[in-house]
């Protein structure tokens, strides 16, 4: 229950320790995930499912589900935990909360650019599993970075523009989608000539340059924000 | 004293119509290239690059026309006249590269001078290419016209990512048409932008002259 008496001192100390929760909550779960899928592969290769009689082909399909629906308890859980009451989604309070929340869209920027990386350096190495599910998840990632790097955040609620997008923001928005406009014409520039040589490797090469346009602004941003004294 | 002012100002706009004529006049030969370019078969290359020759000489003509006499006479005007250039400039670089897109698809070397204007027209977007002196710098590089081409950029960026996005598509789906789905967009993503940031410094409307 929602305790109303609370000062906006009080709440901004709230909302930093549940920040500082919510992500080694996260990193457990992140980590948890790794440490299932390296079990389930090593458990795979020694045979032990054989052993208790498990057909591995319904395992590796089933294993999958069981991962989205972990990852899925996680996510009601975080939204019923760290739910943001309404006195705190004000503009008002989030003025004053501000070196909190620019440092929370940091760290989602940070670990959205980890994540869309890694997914990518995943989905290119694997030639032979690249599917139309897995592409689409890369690129829906990797565009949702560089919207998230080059619009902000503001253009999800009224509020947060009102109070996150001041001057600071907006420049080094710029800047970094003006880092990321060049990489994306040099990247485009270098897949036509990749074309031209190696056609076979277009389909990932251009999945490699749209993570390269996605994810070095959105660092160059996180590297601005630190640099210009955000750092909280 | 008012009399001495409307003096001013009529020989002020006497010099910005003398000089957007000739430019004006040089943009139309431009034009009259590419469309000759296009219509006519390619054993009248030659003629197309004589236009192209003189649309040139009369730019230069044009920016001639200015001496630095009357820029310092007229500042407000000298101003307005250089960004107004430099908008028809990028249109004119933009227009010169236009038809060499089809050609990228088309041939395995990709024909240098439209390549050249492209790459050109999006230098001067970054970086007013013309900023050679203080004077000019001055010109075309104040606050706003930075805002407008940050904008003009942060387009194009979003442009050139929904590109790559439909050249992934186009290589997965149809590796065959991949040459023409790349060449459409470099050239959208670097006409976007110019043509996002000749319409922004249009619509700000800053301008001292007609």
């Amino acid at each position: 229950m929602e305790r109303v008496d609370l000062t906006d001192e009080e709440r901004i100390a709230r909302s930093k320790r549940r920040f500082r929760e919510s992500m080694i909550v996260s990193l457990l779960v992140g980590v948890s995930v790794v440490v299932l899928t390296v079990l389930y592969k090593s458990a795979e290769q020694r045979g032990i499912f054989e052993q208790f009689g498990v057909n591995t082909a319904q395992a590796d399909k089933a294993f999958p589900w069981f991962l989205i629906g972990l990852l899925g308890v996680f996510a009601i859980f975080a939204l019923i935990r760290y739910w943001v009451p309404k006195a705190e989604r004000r503009p008002e309070f989030l003025r004053k909360n501000l070196d909190t929340i620019h440092a929370q869209w940091r760290w989602v920027t940070l670990i959205l650019s980890g994540v869309a990386v890694l997914n990518t350096i995943n989905f290119v190495t694997k030639v032979e599993d690249q599917d139309t599910a897995s592409a689409g998840s890369v690129i829906f990632m990797l565009l949702t970075l560089a919207l998230l790097v080059s619009f902000g955040p503001g253009c999800i609620s009224k509020s947060y523009r009102e109070a996150l997008n001041d001057e600071l923001m907006r420049t080094q928005r710029a800047k970094a989608a003006r880092l990321g406009y060049l990489l994306a014409m040099l990247g485009a520039a270098v897949l036509y000539v990749v074309n031209l040589k190696r056609p076979e490797l277009a389909g990932s090469a251009t999945v490699v340059v749209l993570c390269a346009a996605s994810a070095i602004p959105s660092l160059y941003f996180v590297l601005l924000e630190w640099v210009s004294g955000r750092e909280n | 004293m008012t009399g001495e002012f409307e003096r001013e100002d009529a020989e002020a706009e006497r010099l910005v119509r003398i000089s957007f004529f000739w430019q004006w006049l040089g943009l139309g030969l431009l034009i009259a290239g590419q469309v000759l370019r296009f219509v006519l078969p390619d054993e009248y290359i030659p003629a197309e690059c004589v236009l192209v020759l003189i649309a040139v000489g009369i730019t230069f003509y044009s920016i001639s026309k200015v001496t630095d006499a009357d820029a310092a006479a007229y500042p407000r005007q000298h101003r307005d006249v250089q960004q107004k250039r430099f908008r028809v400039s990028l249109v004119a670089m933009l227009m010169l590269g236009s038809f060499g897109a089809g050609e990228l698809a088309r041939l395995p070397v990709p024909p240098a001078l439209d390549l050249v204007m492209l790459w050109y027209g999006l230098t001067m977007l970054l970086v007013p290419a013309f900023c050679f002196t203080y004077g000019v710098k001055r010109d075309l590089d104040e606050e706003i016209n930075r805002i407008l081409r940050t904008k003009a950029l942060r387009l194009g960026y979003v442009t050139l990512l929904l590109v790559l996005v439909a050249v992934a598509v186009v290589a997965a789906i149809r590796p065959a048409a991949l040459m023409i789905a790349l060449a459409w967009g470099l050239f959208a993503g670097i006409a976007v932008p110019i043509l996002a940031y000749v319409v922004l410094d249009w619509l700000s409307d800053r301008g001292e002259t007609p």
